[in-house]
């Protein structure tokens, strides 16, 4: 009986759902939200990454490395590498090993409309007139805590270690550990004619 | 649940498998990464000096062609010293040239470093001294030197026609009775000088040129007698030796090659101090004055007599150039 | 046993439905993209603080090692302090309480794709990340303070720490120009950085303990690198891991040269645009009106046009 049932609908050809234009009329009728606010965890591969699987005895670790917090090991870290030359010729701009966890609290996101203020301290024009525009208010977080976040500024021959003739030069690590304190708005507006 | 032709169904239309099979790094591969990288940081002390020096080196190999209006450095009036004046002061200042097929020929510097003098005053770490310093230079360096504070020490070698050239008929005689020919090899040290004096002046120079004392020497082709070019009386006094001239100003030079014999020469570095410094690189400790210092080092310039008596003319430094008439 | 079976169909329903969306997205062709028309995306910064450092309350540990002595030991810098702040800041000990405004909504920091064609690329368009145009006048309420401390550990010995303090720093007029020319990313730029003074300071490896200062007064560095696409910066790194930066070499760009190495005049030799890029090219200009170390003044600093034909800087491992 399922089985039939799971044929028929197989079949079933549900209606074409294009996505269509709203119409202005239409869009005048959304109304904004009030603000965001957002708090944050991010970890990145701070015990190692996916590849570094040892319970599986059939199966050893593919990067074979040793990823405990306190490791140092190349392969344990995300790895971006850009390469800006022409390509073949041309080596890559590398940050490896990157991990670790930073999280903040209290970053807000809302719009804002600016009519007056931002006048020096009362000492001269205010540019929040002359502007007289909205803009797109980022309050930035109090603190942001990093735990142990590293990464490595290097240069390599190949973009991947897997890449035939890879070669890797290690410039510097970079190692944060600790609160950063911020204070303040960043603010976004569009500028010139569009 | 679900019998196997529904999951077979169910499998054909979830996405495609991956592909992407991992394939495991050998220990060859995983080898091939270095960790030295192009920075050091070293820290020495001097206990002569009480000073303790931390020294950044760039593991960098610079090529340059430059050309600067002005290059002033340490512009302040001093008593004893021209009002206007400055420590270092080179107009059209240039560096790496043109030669006349229209090649660039750059000027060329390795391993720069930054160098930081520290002395301790009561347990209070001063900032004493600061330099830049190349670990080798070559190349033409060009300018108008209007006033030089440092160290720049000039090998005069070049054959005894020139010196001829240059001398009245009484000096030929005393000249070929020191055993000088035509076709001797004669050398000369010399530094900067006060033109009044024929003292070794360091300090915001305007010449270069043989210090009281010091002989001209014959090195090849030389007569018999030559040993008397060592005298006390055929040595340099006042600028001048058997009545030649033996002090240029620095404007004669208007190109200069760094280098030694085509090698990049080491030592060439600008410092800046706040009392007198002995800078040590390896074996060699140059001993700097309070102020800006420029070094250019033995070995680092070597003119002929005829470009001693005459001047060294500028090298092409640009394209369209306007000591070469604007083309 | 029904309710599992419905379940299982609508699963299936769901995902066979999935694949029947006639509402796919459609790439921009070229004629399109020209449409585009480069508004840019305008920023700043309003009450801003930013303060890191193990000095300050519970501030973080900024850590770069890797680095080596020539004899092959360890060395590591540690940034004890990084701020960001408002005028009297004090050296960092008035940072929390001493927000600033950095650009102006009148005239921000600016990200934005421009037409080549404006900035001397031609038919390419161009990613420009500009700070605030130079404009007579910026007030001191916009000018932050900032500063760092960097203490030097060799071989786990901690030496000494240095300081260094910049006072209402303004890089009003500078700007990063990046595009794609000749099979790599290509730019230009611009710095600009005047303050009314630079400190720097050393201190015994406790922070405490520090000797005079060093002052530069009255600093003005206006840097320029690069002219478009007649004489493109580029920044790579070789086949053997070695960082390159490149300004183009004017080599090349005059077609007659005469007996001395010079260009001959005339049209389409190259003349006349070599002779505007010597006039009004990019040109390096520096001015430091004092050096002060320990109270005693020691003179102006001046480098005046200075304009670079050609420079290339490689790295090799020392």
């Amino acid at each position: 009986m399922i089985k039939i049932i799971i044929i028929l609908f197989t079949f079933y050809l549900p209606q074409a759902m294009a996505l269509e234009p709203l119409g202005e009329e239409e869009l005048q009728q959304v109304l904004g939200q009030g603000g965001v606010y957002l708090s944050g965890d991010i970890t990145i591969n701070e015990a190692g990454g996916p590849l570094n699987n040892t319970s599986d005895a059939t199966n050893p670790a593919l990067w074979q490395a040793n990823c405990s917090v306190t490791s140092s090991n190349k392969r344990c870290g995300a790895r971006i590498a850009v390469n800006a030359g022409d390509g073949g010729n041309s080596g890559w701009l590398v940050l490896d090993n990157i991990r670790g966890r930073f999280s903040f609290e209290g970053m807000t996101l809302k719009t804002r409309t600016i009519n007056s203020g931002f006048d020096n301290e009362g000492n001269g024009a205010s540019d929040g007139a002359a502007f007289n525009g909205d803009v797109l208010e980022i309050g930035l977080p109090n603190k942001i805590n990093y735990s142990n976040v590293s990464f490595t500024v290097a240069n390599s021959s190949e973009a991947r270690p897997t890449d035939v003739g890879f070669q890797q030069t290690d410039i510097l690590n970079v190692n944060i550990d600790g609160d950063i304190s911020m204070r303040g708005n960043l603010l976004l507006f569009p500028t010139g004619n569009p | 649940m679900l019998n196997t032709f529904s999951r077979t169904i169910l499998l054909f239309c979830l996405s495609s498998l991956s592909q992407a099979q991992l394939v495991p790094i050998d220990e060859r591969e995983l080898s091939n990464t270095t960790g030295q990288a192009f920075i050091n940081i070293d820290r020495s002390s001097s206990a002569s000096q009480n000073l303790d020096f931390t020294k950044l080196t760039f593991g960098l190999d610079v090529k340059t062609s430059l050309n600067a209006d002005l290059l002033e450095l340490g512009k302040y009036d001093v008593a004893g010293e021209a009002a206007g004046s400055a420590d270092i002061k080179i107009s059209d200042f240039a560096l790496g040239h043109i030669d006349e097929n229209g090649t660039l020929v750059p000027f060329e510097i390795s391993d720069p470093f930054i160098e930081l003098a520290f002395e301790d005053v009561g347990g209070k770490q001063n900032l004493a001294g600061v330099r830049l310093g190349f670990g080798g230079a070559l190349g033409k360096l060009s300018g108008n030197i209007e006033y030089l504070t440092g160290n720049i020490d000039v090998g005069i070698r070049g054959v005894g026609r020139s010196i001829y050239d240059k001398a009245g008929f009484f000096q030929d005689i005393l000249l070929a009775a020191a055993g000088v020919r035509n076709n001797s090899i004669l050398s000369a040290g010399a530094e900067l000088v006060d033109k009044d004096t024929g003292l070794s002046d360091r300090f915001r120079a305007q010449y270069v040129g043989m210090t009281n004392g010091q002989n001209l020497s014959c090195d090849q082709n030389c007569g018999a007698l030559s040993f008397l070019l060592d005298l006390d009386f055929t040595s340099s006094q006042g600028c001048g030796v058997l009545g030649i001239d033996t002090c240029f100003p620095l404007t004669n030079f208007k190109s200069l090659d760094i280098g030694d014999n085509g090698n990049k020469s080491e030592g060439l570095f600008l410092s800046f101090q706040t009392k007198n410094i002995a800078w040590v690189d390896g074996n060699t400790s140059t001993p700097t004055s309070r102020g800006a210092f420029m070094n250019i080092p033995n070995g680092g310039i070597t003119v002929n007599f005829d470009q001693a008596f005459n001047g060294t003319p500028r090298a092409r430094t640009k394209y369209v150039d306007p000591y070469f008439g604007g083309n | 046993m029904m309710i599992n079976y419905f379940k299982d169909a609508t699963a299936l329903l769901l995902i066979l439905s999935s694949q029947l969306s006639y509402s796919d997205l459609e790439p921009l062709n070229d004629s399109n993209l020209s449409d585009v028309d480069g508004a840019g995306i305008g920023l700043v910064l309003e009450d801003f603080v930013f303060n890191a450092g193990e000095s300050v309350n519970d501030g973080g540990t900024f850590e770069i090692s890797g680095l080596q002595t020539s004899a092959d030991e360890d060395v590591v810098i540690g940034i004890s302090q990084f701020y960001i702040a408002g005028s009297g800041s004090n050296r960092g000990t008035n940072v929390i309480s001493n927000p600033v405004n950095i650009g102006r909504l009148t005239n921000p920091f600016n990200l934005e794709l421009r037409d080549g064609n404006d900035v001397g690329v031609v038919n390419k368009a161009v990613f420009e990340f500009a700070a605030p145009k130079k404009i007579n006048g910026s007030r001191m309420s916009e000018r932050p303070d900032l500063g760092i401390r960097f203490d030097l550990e060799i071989d786990g010995t901690r030496y000494q720490s240095l300081e260094n303090h910049i006072e209402s720093l303004s890089i009003d007029g500078s700007y990063i120009r990046l595009w794609g020319g000749n099979n790599r990313m290509e730019g230009e730029l611009a710095l600009n950085i005047y303050t009314p003074n630079i400190e720097f300071f050393a201190c015994d490896n406790t922070g405490s303990n520090c000797g005079n200062t060093v002052s530069f007064k009255d600093v003005s560095i206006e840097l320029e690198l690069g002219k478009g696409d007649y004489q493109p910066v580029t920044f790579e790194v070789d086949s053997g891991g070695n960082f390159i930066f490149n300004v183009a070499t004017l080599q090349g760009k005059c077609t007659s040269i005469n007996g001395s190495g010079g260009c001959n005049s005339g049209t389409g030799t190259g003349y006349a645009e070599l002779s505007e890029f010597y006039t009004s090219g990019p040109s390096t200009n520096v001015y430091i009106n004092d050096v002060v170390v320990g109270g005693q003044s020691f003179g102006s600093t001046t480098i005046d046009n200075l304009q670079i034909q050609y420079l290339e800087v490689t790295s090799h491992d020392l």
